[in-house]
């Protein structure tokens, strides 16, 4: 899943926690959700890779090396 | 044997060779200025230039003094002088004697605004086609050259943001410099979300390219909204107009194309902090069962409770407790019972919507912690007990970090 979208998924579970009219068993639902999502974004920042590529030619190896 | 000159006997050679050239002294050349420089001593320093070529030129404070208008770059002008090697940088160079400003006044110059007309008719340059740029790029290209600093800023900038990034080499200055921009940008159709043209600064002539036509077509016609950055935050350049969006700089262009993770990181942990809040509330006390206490007692307050509420959720729990502990102790009139003595808090109903009550050596157990793996605890129901062998135990709090 992209940060983006795990990062307003989570976003909209917050919000509809913090607005309480859920039963237990939704909150709890949405709760682990959420906690999913915030492990799939830290990750995502965490982990961040670039992947660097040329589309013609060679790269200078100073580039490659990041 | 075959001689071997020195360098400074060579450029004496060559400029001996062309100071006996007549042709070459006192001449008329017609051209257009740049980089004209008003040196500190009075000299002034420019470059003549038309499309093919360029060539220095130096006109002595003398001379200069005579001058009767300012040298401006962009001017059409002619001068007459006398062809020199200046030794120490092995260069040809126009000493010049007179400059006066050619009727054709600018040729380049009201090409390029041509030029822009033409495309600003056409709507290039309009505001209504600039695209938004996407918030989090996945896949961002960059068109510039592989060898320059440019490249080299934007990379550092885009630093550790998450990102496919996709180099389409160019040469961005010189013969076919233009033609090369915009295979690269056309090279990246349907490959990136996100494209960022730039080159480092330059003279005028190096950043040309940047105003030929085919290199704001390119922009134009791109899928992806671009982000150009040619040449010093003072220089404009076609591309600039046409582009979705113009940076001052290659590094602030990488600014603008990449979320700062910084902030991000700290939206995820705020959320964090919010998801664990608003569960904590819940979870906490068994009152978030009760309906009623729910519409008062939101996460944000639970958070910040005061005092008083804190010892009338104390009291809530104990009457909670009393009450399943009631429920236990009469099987016959359970529900009776806890209708009774519930009225008002009715966690039967709460009870028949599937909840269970669970109770440990006769105590509500409202939080994971409170009891250990292993341990028995009974389940109420709303048509029974149940007895429960605890077999494995996670808390919410394990998850934060």
């Amino acid at each position: 899943m992209p940060l983006e979208q795990a990062l307003e998924e989570l976003e909209e579970v917050v919000a509809a926690l913090e607005e309480g009219s859920l039963t237990l068993d939704q909150s709890l639902q949405l709760f682990e959700k959420g906690i999913r999502l915030v492990r799939i974004c830290s990750q995502r920042i965490e982990r961040a890779e670039q992947q660097i590529e040329a589309l013609t030619g060679e790269l200078p190896p100073d580039l490659l090396s990041r | 044997m075959t001689e071997i000159f020195t360098v400074t006997d060579l450029c004496t050679r060559i400029r001996d060779r062309l100071s006996g050239d007549m042709r070459l002294r006192n001449l008329w050349a017609k051209g257009e200025l740049s980089n004209v420089t008003n040196h500190r001593s009075g000299h002034r320093y420019f470059t003549l230039k038309d499309k093919g070529a360029q060539i220095s030129c130096v006109l002595f404070r003398s001379q200069a003094l005579s001058l009767g208008f300012t040298l401006e770059d962009g001017q059409s002008v002619q001068v007459l002088g006398d062809v020199e090697v200046y030794s120490p940088q092995g260069r040809l160079q126009l000493i010049v004697q007179r400059i006066r400003r050619d009727p054709g006044f600018g040729q380049q110059a009201r090409e390029l605004e041509m030029l822009k007309m033409r495309l600003s008719a056409e709507g290039l340059f309009s505001q209504e086609r600039k695209r938004p740029l996407p918030a989090f790029p996945q896949r961002i290209g960059i068109v510039t050259s592989p060898d320059g600093a440019a490249l080299r800023d934007v990379l550092r900038m885009i630093g550790c943001y998450p990102a496919r990034i996709l180099i389409s080499p160019a040469k961005v200055q010189g013969e076919g410099a233009a033609q090369s921009v915009a295979q690269a940008l056309r090279a990246l159709s349907g490959r990136a979300d996100l494209i960022i043209v730039c080159r480092g600064g330059g003279s005028a002539e190096d950043l040309v390219a940047f105003n030929e036509e085919c290199v704001a077509r390119a922009i134009f016609e791109s899928d992806a909204p671009v982000i150009s950055a040619i040449g010093h935050e003072t220089d404009v350049t076609i591309a600039d107009f046409v582009a979705d969006i113009r940076a001052p700089t290659p590094t602030a262009a990488a600014e603008m194309a990449v979320p700062d993770m910084q902030s991000v990181l700290k939206r995820v942990l705020a959320a964090q902090r919010r998801l664990l809040r608003a569960v904590e509330g819940r979870l906490d006390h068994p009152s978030s069962r009760i309906e009623s206490l729910q519409r008062h007692l939101s996460a944000r307050r639970m958070y910040a409770r005061t005092e008083r509420d804190r010892l009338r959720l104390q009291d809530l729990n104990s009457r909670l407790s009393e009450a399943g502990r009631r429920l236990v102790r009469d099987k016959e009139s359970r529900l009776a019972m806890a209708e009774g003595r519930l009225e008002g808090v009715s966690p039967l109903a709460t009870l028949r919507r599937g909840y269970a009550i669970a109770l440990f050596r006769g105590r509500v157990v409202s939080r994971a912690a409170e009891v250990e793996a292993k341990e028995r605890i009974q389940l109420i129901m709303q048509d029974g007990k149940l007895t429960a062998l605890v077999l494995d135990k996670e808390t919410a709090r394990e998850d934060e970090r």
